[in-house]
């Protein structure tokens, strides 16, 4: 099952790529663009064991949450997976030295609501929690208070910090809302209904009534988010067939190109940001653009160029929003507007990462030059893959190695002559 | 030269040594290896690369874009032809890029018909040449003055000065004026009114005041 993820209708076209020398499509071409990105994609994907260990600490957290002497166990608690971790998109971060960050919620589903409690109030809740927690499991470094969330620096075998963002349900007129909301904006009934399940209001201690007992609270919805993600990963008829298996295969396990090409992709921001990471594209907008483009059963080259054509559109249409599929009035991209983000650049800088991970990515599947396409990899990447292995790529499959040469100009008569100005 | 994002995706494509740089400032900037292979029409092919920086201005500018090399490998001295004020590669008199770009109007055709023969040449005096094969003008005004002679196919500082403006002017009108040669005749009569005819052709008048004013100067 998981090998028909990886290859998937050979029979799209392919027509963004030049026909090889006899003129016509090349079924080992195919094969070897698939190959080549594969040799990038394995490189970035994160084994089983880093989603174990992951699994772990939270259901480690969860019992601590849970047990009977916890000031939050009438209130049944539940910690789960948000972010990378629960899509399936995780990746490598680009230094060894750096860490990875593991997005924890901490739902309070009983007896806390917004007319009997404040923000701080269930911030701190949770927060004395985490501190017994750290002191229990004596790890080092303190608990540091975060705007949303409490950090948790965690030491073991990889480098985590844990992010528990806490959060209490929605109740059912906001959830009717925020489903009629999703519907207008085109999310079929079922699905708009069952993501809206899952909403809960979060805490800000940036907002103005985060002391006091007032209404104000910040919606977010990971676990919805997570449903609507899975509802693009799969083929319609698939998807209802597979509900009830939707629970038992974990996300990060079904490897789809979409996935993968989520990871291609942040990976290509990571390395080309690396220098700036403030002004970088975010992850969320990443998804959720690739995952508004993407359709199941194709290639994973198929899914890229699905997927970059997109990102083009929308790069190219100028616009200032992503709204979030599972609360329309919710704009991924609210910082571009504000005075932080003008600053950063932060909208020019998304569409000049996406100009330039599609020159990449069309350089890659154009390319047989094993030399190029390993400093490529190497270069905007970050993937050591040497010219040995794309050689073994190109052989395997058939399709004909060449050192490219760079394209050759000719000078003609008469081009400008240097000059420069006089030194004052 | 005003870029669009197919001239930026072009280069890319292209050059794909080089690459956007994240931006700070608005301004764009693109880095990498400039890796070419070149040669005049009857010359050495010479395969070379070279890092170099791209200062493309805002998005939707219009100015030719300043060149760095980064690497080391080109001596910052002015006999390379490095400003001595930022560093920056002067790869011709402002007319003739203006002139260049305006008949390849495209970032390609800007590295290709701009820098590729910078870089040819000064590969060749690193080499040991003498001096740059296709030619190099003296620093500050003067090599201006030299490089719009040939350019207008004039001589003197005054006759370059009247040709310019003679530019500025629409085709018939400018035809009326005594030709700035001094062949005596008038525009028209004079075979320099076809070399004028053929620059008014490649940019708008009014860019032609630019140069003028500068030149003036």
């Amino acid at each position: 099952m998981l090998s028909d993820l990886i290859y998937a209708d050979w029979g799209s076209s392919f027509h963004f790529r030049e026909p090889g020398a006899n003129g016509r499509y090349n079924m080992a071409q195919d094969d070897s663009n698939e190959q080549k990105l594969l040799q990038l994609v394995q490189a970035l994907e994160l084994p089983e064991s880093a989603y174990q260990s992951a699994q772990r600490r939270y259901e480690d957290l969860g019992r601590w949450f849970e047990r009977k002497e916890s000031t939050v166990a009438g209130n049944d608690p539940h910690i789960y997976v948000q972010g990378s971790f629960s899509l399936g998109t995780a990746i490598y971060p680009l230094l060894a030295s750096e860490e990875y960050d593991l997005d924890l919620a901490c739902k309070l589903r009983k007896g806390i609501s917004r007319a009997t409690h404040s923000q701080e109030q269930l911030k701190q809740l949770v927060g004395q929690e985490l501190e017994g927690y750290r002191q229990f499991r004596k790890i080092q470094s303190d608990l540091e208070e975060r705007h949303r969330c409490w950090r948790l620096q965690y030491q073991d075998d990889l480098q985590f910090h844990m992010d528990v963002v806490p959060g209490i349900p929605a109740e059912d007129q906001r959830r009717a809302e925020l489903s009629v909301l999703m519907e207008s904006a085109g999310v079929e009934r079922h699905l708009a209904q069952d993501v809206a399940a899952q909403a809960v209001w979060i805490t800000d201690n940036r907002s103005q009534g985060y002391q006091q007992i007032n209404p104000d609270w910040l919606s977010s919805n990971p676990e919805g988010y997570v449903k609507w993600f899975v509802s693009r990963m799969e083929a319609p008829a698939r998807g209802l067939l597979a509900e009830a298996q939707v629970d038992e295969i974990p996300l990060y396990r079904r490897k789809t190109n979409l996935q993968r090409s989520i990871q291609l992709l942040k990976r290509h921001r990571d390395q080309m940001f690396g220098s700036n990471k403030d002004a970088k594209p975010v992850s969320i907008i990443i998804t959720t653009l690739a995952a508004r483009s993407y359709t199941p059963g194709q290639s994973l080259a198929g899914s890229m160029k699905q997927i970059l054509d997109g990102l083009a559109a929308f790069r190219l249409s100028n616009s200032d929003e992503v709204l979030n599929p599972v609360n329309p009035k919710e704009n991924f991209a609210d910082r571009w507007a504000l005075p932080e983000g003008k600053k950063l650049h932060l909208k020019q800088n998304f569409q000049q990462w996406v100009d330039q991970v599609a020159a990449d990515f069309d350089f890659i599947i154009g390319s047989v030059d094993p030399e190029a396409l390993s400093e490529h990899a190497n270069a905007r990447f970050a993937v050591r893959a040497s010219a040995e292995d794309f050689t073994k790529v190109l052989g395997l499959t058939g399709a004909a190695v060449q050192i490219r040469t760079p394209h050759r100009v000719t000078i003609e008569s008469r081009p400008p002559r240097p000059w420069s100005k006089r030194l004052r | 030269m005003r870029l669009s994002v197919d001239d930026i995706t072009a280069f890319l494509s292209r050059y794909h040594r080089m690459s956007l740089m994240p931006s700070t400032d608005g301004s764009i900037t693109v880095e990498g290896w400039l890796e070419f292979s070149a040669a005049p029409l009857h010359g050495a092919d010479i395969a070379e690369a070279y890092r170099i920086r791209l200062g493309l201005g805002s998005p939707g500018a219009q100015a030719l874009p300043t060149v760095w090399e980064i690497g080391g490998k080109i001596p910052r001295t002015q006999d390379y032809h490095v400003n001595p004020h930022d560093h920056s590669l002067c790869l011709g008199s402002p007319l003739k890029l203006a002139l260049t770009v305006a008949q390849y109007p495209s970032l390609v055709g800007f590295i290709d018909k701009c820098l590729v023969p910078y870089l040819y040449a000064a590969t060749l005096k690193l080499r040991g040449a003498p001096g740059f094969p296709f030619g190099e003008l003296a620093h500050g005004a003067p090599g201006i003055l030299a490089d719009y002679e040939a350019i207008l196919g004039v001589s003197g500082r005054t006759s370059v000065r009247d040709a310019l403006f003679l530019l500025t002017l629409r085709r018939r009108v400018a035809n009326k004026h005594p030709c700035p040669c001094g062949c005596g005749k008038r525009l028209g009569r004079c075979p320099l009114h076809l070399g004028l005819n053929h620059l008014r052709n490649l940019m708008p008048r009014s860019h032609f005041a630019r140069y003028l004013a500068e030149f003036g100067r």
